[in-house]
């Protein structure tokens, strides 16, 4: 290929060694993500969705974590470096965006300090011109008064101004590529949309890569280049953001469309929720996933795992399923349910 | 709170310590002449009889209890602790006790502190750090080793290895920092050292429990993601809000390290308002007991008077006066 | 989403536990041997006699005679640990419980009653945690006097405002909880919620402290005995054993006076820390990781 790739994941392995048993958390996921592209990694919570791009950082502490695979990051192997080697990617290379803005933040630091510190201890910056910068920095993300800001502390901002900061922050230092976990599901709806648009503004205006992780199909649907739906610490349907709204082939991808709620619903319209509970990490069914769970799951799905596969008439749409939907077998399945409702079966 | 209503409580303490102290007092059984005059006087002869009325007078057992009272806290509050009354003391003042003694208890208490914080930061945070590794089981296991020797066992643990094993510091005695700062450190080794182990293993524990719950924070997440150097992380980040309640305790603890200053002043000999209170106990010289008390405890309520003030600089949400999240 | 954290398992906490029963099997040993003291000079192999001088000469080391040594004018220093103990085992158990029913009774009361009550007793409690501890018990030593039930009676008042106060902020606590201010709500009279609802769940973090009190309890007694105020000599208390080996262990370099004392204290605060530790981790799943 000749497109410029970023960051290449192949095969990573993320799994916690618990008394209770290994935690598979993130079990074999491979994608690519080009220079200055989004890539939206959605799932519900338990999916392994964090703990991916906390392990792709090299984040994740303690001694029971188990990872293994290949991460590289504009050509460099990731995988096997120590903590003192990841460091100098951390903040420079690769930043992140945590979720809750109001623990995020040192509480005793001035916001100043919190900003400039990336600048001052990884660049090597002066305490005089980091805070310039930093200044800029929280104009660019559209922190009104900037200045007076910079001495202030971070219970002396609201929510949405405490997350501008976090992001003025986790971009200081330029990273080339930009995480950010769930980063508005802590916020006012109200607020929500902005704290997106920002993030997707700065992305495209750094021509930075960014992995935006999300429980809300809605969230991705008009910032990234390309989604990742994730379940059960697996990557079940990747594709281009508009060939996967268009066409999507998980029946899973399609449970988490139809719990967003739309503007042309009626008020009260209840919305569908994904069934059940995600599956236990320690043991994962032994077939499909998500079969249990999957309103048109057969014997196959049960027993058998499905591969990744590269849709035929859409390429560069992947999907784990034995029977996609829109498939004759998924049609099927369809009817089958719809008879049995009508007998008052369900 | 305001400083204003932070002073009232302050002065309202300190009254209710002195009424305190003074209904102490009360409990004494028997005749309180009789116990300060001991077998000196005959109270068959006129000069014994004047003597018992010279001492009542003194004692002010001529009046009644509230009076008794009022007489007492104005002389206190005008510098006027009591005196000596036994036969051979030579009626010293209070104050001059105090005035000599003063100086070398509050040097063992600050120099105490100064080791035990300087001692408990870095253990209490390496702990912290490495939980659950041997490092931190050899910290935690020292600490309650600590916690579980009283303060005169160490001392005499370490007179036994220091004084008489290796011969390095004197057992007893104390030299004024005046005289000599040399032989005055050597002096202070043992005591401070005794005082400190023990207060540090306190800190210690404390700081490593505060310590864990905030490297679980996000903003410790947030800034190892920064690329901060893990050190930096723990002394710039997690150590301040780690220490709120150590700041607390700390102040507790001075209370504590009151009654350790009387015990090591006795064990090694050193001539300070500790070994002073027990010096008066024993020759039941109550009104500097009741003085010495007084003082001491007054002390006590404003060091944490002006540890609740430090929170203040440690904490800017208080500063703004809202509440913790 | 929280990355899974290793749990404390719960297989290995129903394995017999070292931590809890070595230092119970000791706190065991030495409150029945202080317990049976008075009938143990005529059990054959064990003869105590803690005040009989002419039994050997002074500063012995342990033998099979003197199983531990003899002290600074040859008495038996076991038979004097052993009678010592009657006394950490007065202040330990009398004055802690003294202090608790009376501080936990104060501070249920101000905190279940509140108003005027609350007021008064968190007054004196206050005014009585504003003295440093042990300065508090010399003062009232030294009008009261200085014999066991003084001692034991000095450490339970200033116990008291300690105990006050835990049992006040959980007696608060409780009776804001829902299934509490429910129980008001249909109509349950104050005495019924006092003792179906809000002493149980007083009692627990108060016992809990008890343990911790215990100890230090101990320690005041052996400090107070170290400074010669505690009971009249030559009755054997822990703290005067180790006092009693000082001058010996200064002059002489002679260290088992001193130290035998010292250690079976040692072992019997660390004993009762280390109790307390484990109970507070069964009660508190909080601190279980700890």
């Amino acid at each position: 290929m000749s497109t410029d790739h970023l960051l290449v994941v192949e095969d990573l392995k993320t799994h916690f060694s618990t008394t209770a048993g290994v935690v598979r958390a993130v079990d074999g996921v491979s994608f690519t993500l080009e220079r200055g592209k989004a890539l939206g990694i959605v799932g519900e919570s338990g999916s392994g969705k964090s703990v991916l791009s906390r392990s792709i950082m090299g984040l994740l502490p303690g001694n029971n974590v188990m990872r293994s695979g290949s991460v590289k990051l504009d050509g460099h192997e990731l995988m096997g470096l120590s903590r003192s080697e990841m460091r100098s990617y951390w903040g420079q290379t690769m930043a992140m965006v945590f979720q809750d803005p109001m623990t995020s933040l040192n509480p005793v630091m001035k916001i100043g300090k919190q900003v400039g510190e990336g600048l001052r201890r990884t660049l090597g910056m002066s305490k005089q011109d980091s805070i310039e910068t930093a200044e800029r920095l929280l104009a660019d993300v559209g922190i009104p008064e900037p200045a007076r800001r910079l001495k202030e502390y971070p219970h002396q901002l609201s929510g949405g101004m405490r997350q501008r900061v976090t992001i003025a922050t986790a971009l200081s230092c330029g990273p080339s590529l930009l995480f950010a976990d769930e980063p508005t599901t802590a916020l006012d709806v109200t607020v929500q949309a902005q704290i997106l648009d920002l993030l997707a503004a700065q992305q495209h205006d750094r021509n930075m890569s960014m992995i935006l992780v999300t429980h809300d199909l809605g969230v991705v649907a008009g910032r990234t280049d390309e989604i990742a739906v994730m379940y059960a610490g697996q990557i079940v349907e990747r594709a281009p953001t508009a060939s996967l709204f268009a066409n999507m082939k998980m029946p899973y991808t399609e449970a988490l469309m139809k719990s967003i709620p739309k503007l042309t619903d009626k008020a009260h319209t209840r919305l569908d929720s994904v069934g059940g509970r995600p599956p236990n990490l320690i043991s994962p069914p032994a077939g499909c996933r998500f079969a249990p769970r999957c309103p048109y799951a057969s014997e196959r799905c049960l027993s058998e795992q499905p591969p990744l596969v590269e849709a035929v008439e859409t390429p560069g749409h992947y999907f784990r399923c034995w029977y996609p939907v829109g498939s004759q077998e998924y049609i099927q399945a369809v009817r089958r349910r719809e008879s049995l409702a009508a007998a008052g079966g369900i | 709170m305001r400083i204003g209503t932070k002073l009232g409580i302050l002065a309202l303490t300190v009254f209710l310590v002195s009424l305190v102290t003074f209904m102490i007092s009360l409990l004494l059984p028997g005749d309180p002449v009789a116990i300060a005059l001991g077998t000196s006087y005959n109270p068959n002869t006129a000069s014994g009889r004047a003597q018992i009325t010279e001492v009542r007078k003194e004692l002010r057992l001529d009046r009644a209890v509230p009076m008794r009272y009022l007489l007492w806290a104005k002389g206190a509050a005008t510098g006027d602790l009591g005196r000596k009354v036994g036969s051979s003391s030579g009626g010293v003042k209070t104050t001059r006790i105090l005035k000599e003694r003063l100086p070398v208890t509050l040097e063992i208490m600050v120099l105490t502190q100064i080791v035990a914080i300087l001692l408990a930061i870095p253990l209490g945070m390496l702990s912290a750090y490495r939980k659950g590794k041997a490092t931190d089981n050899i910290i935690t296991g020292g600490s309650f080793a600590m916690l579980a020797l009283p303060n005169f066992a160490l001392g005499l643990v370490l007179v036994y290895i220091f004084s008489v094993k290796l011969k390095w510091l004197p057992s007893v005695g104390y030299t004024r920092l005046t005289e000599d700062l040399g032989k005055n450190l050597r002096s202070m080794v043992i005591p401070v050292l005794t005082l400190a182990l023990g207060l540090a293993a306190v800190y210690t524990r404390l700081l490593r429990s505060e310590m864990t719950a905030t490297l679980q924070e996000d903003f410790i997440q947030m800034a190892t993601a920064k690329g901060i150097k893990p050190w930096r992380v723990l002394f710039g980040h997690a150590l301040r809000p780690s220490s709120f309640s150590l700041l607390t305790v700390i102040g507790i603890n001075v209370g504590a390290l009151i009654g350790g200053a009387v015990i090591m002043e006795q064990l090694m000999s050193i001539n300070g308002v500790g070994s002073a209170l027990v010096e008066s106990i024993f020759q039941r010289e109550y009104q500097v007991v009741l003085g010495l008390v007084l003082v001491i405890t007054i002390f006590y309520v404003v060091a944490n008077f002006i540890v609740d003030l430090l929170y203040t600089v440690l904490d800017p949400r208080i500063r703004r006066g809202s509440t913790r999240a | 989403m929280a990355v899974p954290a290793p749990e404390a398992g719960g297989r290995a906490r129903r394995r017999f536990d070292l931590r809890l029963w070595l230092p119970t099997a000791w706190v065991a040993l030495v409150a029945i041997l202080a317990m049976t003291a008075p009938w143990l000079h005529s059990v054959p192999l064990i003869r105590l006699k803690p005040n009989a001088k002419t039994l050997g000469k002074a500063g012995q080391l342990p033998s099979m005679k003197f199983w531990l040594g003899t002290d600074q004018i040859g008495r038996d220093i076991f038979s004097r640990l052993v009678w010592g103990g009657r006394v950490a085992l007065a202040v330990g158990v009398v004055a802690v419980v003294v202090a608790m029913v009376v501080g936990g009774t104060l501070g249920l009361v101000a905190g279940f009653y509140r108003g005027k009550v609350e007021v008064v007793l968190n007054t004196i409690v206050n005014t009585l945690l504003a003295f440093p501890a042990l300065v508090l018990v010399l003062a009232i030593i030294t009008f009261l006097g200085h014999n066991l039930w003084n001692i034991v009676t000095a450490i339970a008042i200033v116990g008291i405002p300690a105990f006050a106060r835990i049992a006040y902020a959980n007696t608060l606590a409780v009776s804001q909880r829902e299934y509490v201010l429910a129980a008001r709500s249909l109509g349950a009279k104050n005495k019924r919620i006092l003792f179906r609802e809000v002493l149980p769940n007083v009692i627990l973090p108060l016992s809990a402290f008890a343990l911790v009190v215990t100890a230090v309890a101990i320690v005041a007694e052996a400090g107070l005995a170290f400074l010669g105020l505690s009971i009249e000599r030559p009755k054997p208390s822990w703290g005067s054993l180790i006092d009693d080996g000082r001058k010996l262990l200064v002059s002489k370099g002679v260290w088992h006076v001193s130290f035998i004392p010292i250690i079976c204290m040692f072992l019997t605060v660390l004993s009762i820390n280390l109790i307390g530790d484990r109970l507070r981790t069964l009660i508190d799943p909080r601190e279980a990781k700890v």
